[in-house]
């Protein structure tokens, strides 16, 4: 008898399963499906299925805090909260500022207009969210997907406490990942076949100084620092991180934030919003709302960018026309966007080279983008 | 149903006072915003590269002011 007792506690946990914890594992499933088959942005959304599985396993209510999820709590308390200054997502900017090489836009500055550009999804996004009942908090946390770049994201939406973290999370990056599927049919639809062959000569890029690029990342942080002093902290570290790269005396430093700094805190930082995707927070209407804000973020974003392209194209004459595809690469998605671009030009024509350009446009959607979120920040907060 | 659709309107009518009230003026000022600090950064840099242009401070500074 003691014997089919003590087998039987073997399947105590059973009875706390409920439906939509078997959804969430396949969401997770799906997740980890995307990340390893169709390698979507696997650094995050790979630990973000398998949490999103772990945060969701049946478990009794009264032990839960000390179980896996008190776990994952404590580690998004540490980090991704605004009370610990958002500090995964900061310190992950200094990996990434150590990646980007600032180069194409520095030989071509004008080039950042379009990073301005492409924001335009995310404000037009806001008003959606409004629309669709949001409170001005929440509609910001959604409309900041738009920003494709999962650290602005995190930080914009815990500073703003949105309650729809796990979903913004899985929006943000599963849509970074989807950039090429997202941007080509919109670019087509916003531009004529002729637009889309128009060749940029490759000769108007000026050759850049090492001093110009030490001075870049500290004149940009003193800019926005003075204009945007909300984004600051994102900007301040993600040009450290460049500086590093730029200096020329801190290889090894430079090394460690784009290799390991920036995978460690990545491990950390999927995880542990997987602790925001538990079943009674995800599977809700709003979510499915926030996934398609989200994607009209980026539509809009792609179509903000290429507008301004067309437009900037009537007063420009010819031979010194912008092939307005390169508009649509102010999106910060690094570098997918860029390279999309890219491809799409070479489809159009096969000796179109449009890569140093988009790239150039990408790069500088990444400093938009951040500013753009300090943007909303100082605007939604104040 | 009657009910519902007047609750629908009423929250319609609503919302949409709230694009307009708190979204288009984010939306307008901070498009605007965005295009001048990134106008100041493109400034700054052109500035940046016109300094070191020849590799010669000085006379960087001296072609950024339009003096030869």
């Amino acid at each position: 008898m003691v014997i089919v007792e003590q087998f039987l506690k073997l399947f105590e946990n059973f009875q706390y399963l409920e439906l939509n914890q078997l959804a969430m594992w396949l969401i997770g499933g799906l997740l980890i499906f995307l990340a390893i088959k169709k390698e979507m942005e696997p650094t995050l959304l790979l630990p973000m299925g398998l949490g999103a599985i772990l945060v969701n396993l049946p478990i009794n209510p009264a032990e839960a805090e000390s179980g896996i999820l008190g776990v994952l709590n404590h580690l998004f308390n540490m980090g991704m909260t605004h009370e610990s200054f958002e500090l995964f997502p900061l310190l992950l900017f200094i990996g990434i500022g150590a990646m980007i090489d600032f180069g194409p836009v520095l030989s071509n500055p004008k080039l950042m207009i379009f990073g301005a550009a492409a924001q335009f999804g995310i404000f037009f996004t806001l008003c959606l969210g409004l629309m669709v009942g949001f409170d001005l908090n929440d509609a910001a946390s959604a409309a900041i997907i738009g920003a494709a770049d999962g650290p602005t994201s995190i930080v914009v939406a815990q500073t703003l406490g949105s309650k729809y973290m796990g979903a913004i999370m899985v929006a943000a990056y599963s849509y970074m990942a989807l950039v090429p599927v997202v941007q080509p049919p919109i670019i087509k639809l916003c531009t004529t076949k002729k637009e889309r062959r128009i060749r940029m000569s490759n000769a108007s890029g000026r050759p850049v100084s090492k001093l110009t690029k030490i001075l870049f990342p500290i004149v940009v942080t003193i800019v926005v620092g003075l204009f945007a002093p909300g984004s600051v902290a994102l900007v301040g570290f993600l040009m450290f991180g460049n500086l590093l790269r730029e200096c020329g005396v801190l290889d090894s430093l430079s090394e460690t934030a784009q290799k390991v700094l920036a995978n460690l805190i990545t491990i950390f930082l999927g995880i542990s919003v997987a602790s925001q995707m538990t079943a009674d927070k995800f599977l809700t209407w709003e979510t499915i709302l926030i996934l398609g804000l989200g994607l009209a973020a980026f539509v809009f974003d792609t179509f903000g960018g290429v507008m301004l392209a067309k437009l900037m194209n009537l007063f420009l004459p010819e031979g010194k026309k912008i092939n307005p595809m390169i508009g649509a690469a102010g999106i910060s998605a690094f570098p997918m966007s860029g390279r999309v671009v890219h491809k799409m030009g070479l489809a159009e024509d096969p000796q179109n080279f449009l890569l140093m350009h988009s790239i150039g446009v990408n790069v500088s959607g990444q400093v938009a983008s951040v500013i753009a979120g300090g943007i909303i920040l100082a605007m939604v907060q104040g | 149903m009657n009910f519902l659709n007047q609750l629908m309107a009423a929250s319609i009518a609503e919302n949409f006072k709230n694009v307009v009230s708190d979204g288009l003026p984010i939306m307008v000022a901070g498009m605007l915003g965005i295009f001048v600090v990134i106008g100041i950064i493109i400034l700054s840099v052109y500035a940046l590269s016109l300094i070191k242009c020849d590799g010669n401070f000085t006379r960087g500074l001296r072609a950024l002011f339009g003096k030869k």
